[in-house]
């Protein structure tokens, strides 16, 4: 009983009981089936649990200020590229322009819903490999980028984790250099008269 | 005598955790850019919705229980490191190495059961999405454990303890991603 209530009194065992029951919330709030109430219980509950992990786990709050900046450059370029990107594939139309391949694809899928018969399955689940299906050389995406091509997320998982890790790491650590060598500079200033 | 961490003079932060916050700032593009992708398309594809009527939601549930309870015996390792306590918290680190293991148990167990039921990635861009997503996330849970085990080792013998906290904040980082992993994948339909 002891052990209980101590464990009880720490603070993270407090913000995991927390997060425990938002849990509850964001799994319970959707069987409503209210589309305001989902959204708010499984993403809106889920911010606010991705917000007391950082803050009382990962101790964000108490970090030094650097830490905090660079979090906030990376939400900023993620930011950046939902802002360029998302007109052209969130929305199907604009004033001057119609993507015909991106609305034929979700008539498609709405019309033709997959069957999934077990058996039938099994095979190509076996066989699926680097060889893309016809099914999938079908289900072009605006660009005319097959997204359903394994090779294609490849590329894509190469590009994102080689290049945006490699430029970030180069970038903030060229930004720390000078940070760094900038404050020595001005210390040496200082001493020397 | 060897320094245990060294503190970088201009930021004043010591350089293993300035580099674990460097790692999470790429991690956040990389997994903020996939998933920022992922609803793009999702709002723009309401046909999604049936392919996700698949997911099992009972599976994705189990396993944030899983990750949010390994979060807090990551940060209780954290926090015996800091009162000197290796031992501690080289115990609370094998349980939260023991939540991935499990985490990746049941996350093998549902895609076996995808896949063997026609659900692969090759689908369509649903599962696309979601194979990718979840891949790339386990990917991140099995590097953790393997890191975290060695984390452990020196800990058990009172050696290196700062990196108790380090290995935490990456940890804590894959726990978040599956937070939004969780509803964008298996709730959403």
């Amino acid at each position: 009983m002891a052990v209980l209530s101590k464990m009880l009194s720490n603070h993270y065992v407090k913000v995991y009981l927390a997060l425990i029951g938002l849990f509850v919330v964001s799994v319970a709030g959707p069987t409503l089936e209210i589309t305001w109430v989902t959204l708010t219980t499984a993403f809106g509950v889920a911010v606010i649990k991705a917000w007391l992990v950082i803050k009382h786990f990962m101790h964000l709050a108490i970090e030094r200020p650097i830490a905090k900046w660079f979090l906030a450059a990376s939400v900023l370029l993620m930011v950046l590229l939902w802002g360029g990107v998302a007109p052209d594939v969130q929305k199907h139309e604009g004033a001057n322009w119609e993507n015909v391949a991106a609305k034929a694809a979700v008539e498609r899928g709405i019309s033709e819903p997959e069957a999934h018969d077990d058996e039938a399955h099994v095979e190509q689940a076996v066989t699926a490999g680097l060889v893309p299906t016809a099914k999938s050389n079908s289900n072009l995406l605006p660009g005319g980028y097959n997204f359903t091509h394994v090779a294609f997320w490849s590329v894509v998982g190469l590009v994102a984790v080689g290049t945006n890790a490699v430029a970030i790491m180069l970038l903030l650590g060229a930004g720390l250099l000078v940070f760094e060598t900038v404050k020595k500079y001005r210390e040496k200033r200082e001493v020397s008269p | 005598m060897k320094p245990i961490a060294t503190t970088r003079a201009a930021t004043g932060i010591a350089t293993g955790k300035l580099a674990v916050w460097w790692v999470l700032a790429s991690e956040v593009v990389i997994f903020g850019g996939l998933l920022a992708v992922y609803i793009m398309h999702r709002l723009g594809h309401p046909e999604w919705g049936d392919a996700a009527i698949h997911t099992n939601v009972r599976l994705g549930a189990l396993n944030t229980f899983v990750l949010l309870s390994s979060s807090l015996t990551a940060v209780l390792a954290h926090q015996a490191a800091e009162r000197g306590d290796g031992k501690t918290a080289a115990r609370f680190l094998y349980i939260t190495i023991g939540g991935a293991v499990t985490f990746i148990g049941v996350k093998s167990y549902e895609w076996w059961y995808e896949i063997s039921h026609g659900y692969t990635i090759m689908t369509n861009t649903f599962w696309s999405f979601y194979y990718s997503a979840a891949g790339l996330h386990a990917l991140h849970v099995i590097a953790g454990a393997v890191i975290m085990a060695f984390v452990a080792r020196d800990a058990k013998r009172n050696i290196e303890l700062h990196r108790v906290e380090l290995i935490g904040i990456y940890w804590h980082f894959v726990d978040i991603v599956w937070i939004f992993l969780f509803p964008l994948l298996y709730i959403a339909k």
